[in-house]
């Protein structure tokens, strides 16, 4: 980590569903510029640690700070503002609404100082040409790789300095990841700081400058992307299905 | 001719009420999945507070009904603020706020009647009790302010729902609101917003109505149960239905009254009969319901 504080700084975040708690004293921290995937298995908690992050999640203590902020108090729509924008799993696009009506949502909160509502739409359609030829279709009838650019889209249209991605590539062509995954360099070259939750290493490891593992609402390890992967052990023993069978 | 005529300018009045009952339904319901019973008694409220504001303080017309319905809007906000919130936000089921409100009936009720009494109150209508001639017909003062301003809010409430982004917004919340809040949506804005809303687009029904039949506290049963009618014939989900199902609503009951050979009391079932007959036949109302998947 450089000297500098980092843009990101989850400290002994501890949240959860009510009284269930899922997070339990997780830190981790995520530099001004820099892309960190979080990795692990199904149920380690990946996506409760988004949520988290994020605000839709209300039962959380600790600290998030957000280039020098506690977001620990803010509400989602607060956080936005902020800079922090969220690709949800399972995309959770607004379905029955148009593709441009998806879009103008994720501007809602767009501040007049990070620019024009007119040339946020002009990015993202560079970005992603499909979505401008599908300007005017209802959201569902996208194909599964559509609605990810479209969800990613969303996102980037309250112009954000941070974005969080929970597992992009989920059941997509192998096509498709390469289009989303050159799109995301793009992206990175412009200066966005991401966190990636993906449950396919090597993918996020070679899209990533750093990695978090985690398992059971914890941080088990970390390191640079390079080490992580020269670790032949790492998915033998952080991936492997428990006994008994997926679950 | 001319008592078809004015068996239509019946239809479009009592239509008109009715469509603002279901759409203060569907106003509350949109964003926040919570049908809400408390409709008719914010008419009700309303119509009361046009009683004050119009019989007891002789403001002018307009300010005074404003004031009457900002009145209700602010206990619709103050209602949710109160009752619902803190229940949505401990994720309680859907369940619990609808019968917290239907219990808010009666508390609404009997303030009413503590407060104003259990007597029918005149209101004044704006423009007297006049008829304008046209043609072959004299349509009475107040049905046409009805008409008129029905129409006017139930148009500005589409342009608002289909035309606005914070109109989208609100069908956002409905679709995924979990999505709508990492948008940037403000929830808890969106819902004191749709609260206030309902109740002072159910207060326009109250405030329309006063005039015809007396402000008493009981007058919001009738209008609940015919918006709520008016809702599942027209389909809920859109303004659209709401104007459709108070139409057909009152076009039925209209009919019924003037020439069915049964007594007029028993012409009160028929929007019951009718919502009964609907939920068998085609439950999604005229209008398919949109903005769920």
């Amino acid at each position: 980590m450089s000297a500098a504080p980092p843009m990101l700084a989850v400290e002994n975040l501890t949240a959860g569903h009510g009284p269930v708690t899922v997070i339990d004293g997780l830190s981790l921290a995520v530099g001004a510029r820099e892309a960190v995937a979080l990795l692990g298995p199904n149920g380690a908690g990946k996506s409760t640690l988004v949520m988290a992050i994020a605000g839709t999640l209300r039962s959380r203590t600790g600290r998030v700070d957000f280039a020098g902020r506690n977001l620990i108090d803010l509400p989602p729509h607060a956080i936005v503002a902020m800079g922090v924008a969220v690709v949800p799993e399972g995309r959770r696009i607004f379905a029955p609404l148009s593709v441009l009506d998806n879009l103008h949502l994720g501007a809602i909160r767009l501040p007049a100082a990070r620019g024009r509502i007119g040339e946020r739409y002009e990015s993202v359609f560079a970005l992603f040409p499909r979505l401008a030829e599908r300007r005017q279709q209802r959201a569902g009838t996208l194909s599964g790789g559509e609605q990810q650019m479209l969800a990613i889209g969303r996102a980037l249209m309250s112009a954000p300095t941070m974005i969080l991605l929970d597992e992009p590539f989920l059941g997509l062509a192998p096509k498709i990841v390469d289009e989303i995954l050159a799109t995301l360099h793009v992206l990175r070259r412009a200066g966005l700081t991401v966190l990636l939750v993906e449950q396919k290493t090597e993918l996020a490891l070679n899209f990533c400058d750093r990695a978090y593992v985690m398992q059971k609402g914890r941080i088990v390890r970390e390191g640079s992307a390079a080490a992580l992967a020269g670790d032949p052990a790492l998915s033998a023993d952080y991936f492997a299905l428990p006994a008994g069978g997926p679950g | 001719m001319t008592d078809l005529l004015e068996l239509a300018v019946s239809i479009l009045e009592a239509g008109g009420i009715y469509a603002l009952m279901a759409l203060a339904y569907l106003v509350v319901l949109r964003p926040t999945g919570i049908i809400n019973f408390a409709v008719g008694e914010w008419a009700t409220l309303a119509s009361f507070f046009s009683v004050a504001t119009l019989g007891w303080w002789n403001l002018p017309y307009i300010p005074g009904a404003v004031l009457a319905l900002a009145g209700v809007a602010a206990i619709g906000a103050l209602t949710e603020q109160a009752t619902v919130r803190p229940m949505i936000e401990r994720g309680a089921p859907i369940l619990t706020p609808i019968l917290i409100l239907l219990g808010m009936v009666v508390v609404y009720r009997e303030a009413a009647a503590l407060g104003f009494g259990t007597q029918n109150l005149r209101v004044p209508p704006p423009l007297g009790f006049g008829r304008i001639d046209l043609g072959p017909i004299a349509i009475p003062m107040q049905s046409a302010v009805v008409i008129a301003v029905s129409g006017i809010m139930l148009a500005g409430t589409w342009a608002f729902f289909e035309r606005t982004i914070w109109g989208k917004a609100f069908q956002a919340v409905a679709i995924d609101r979990v999505a709508a809040g990492l948008m940037g949506i403000n929830l808890r804005l969106v819902a004191a917003f749709s609260f206030a809303g309902g109740a002072a687009i159910a207060g326009t029904a109250g405030v329309l109505q006063a005039p015809l039949t007396s402000a008493h506290y009981l007058m919001g049963l009738p209008l609940a149960i015919k918006g709520f009618s008016a809702l599942v014939i027209g389909g809920v989900g859109r303004v659209e239905g709401c104007i459709l199902g108070g139409l057909v609503l009152a076009a039925c009951e209209r009919l019924v009254m003037r020439y069915a050979p049964i007594p007029s009391g028993f012409a009160i079932g028929v929007p019951l009969l009718l919502m009964i007959l609907f939920l068998l036949v085609r439950p999604t109302g005229l209008i398919g319901a949109r903005g769920r998947t």
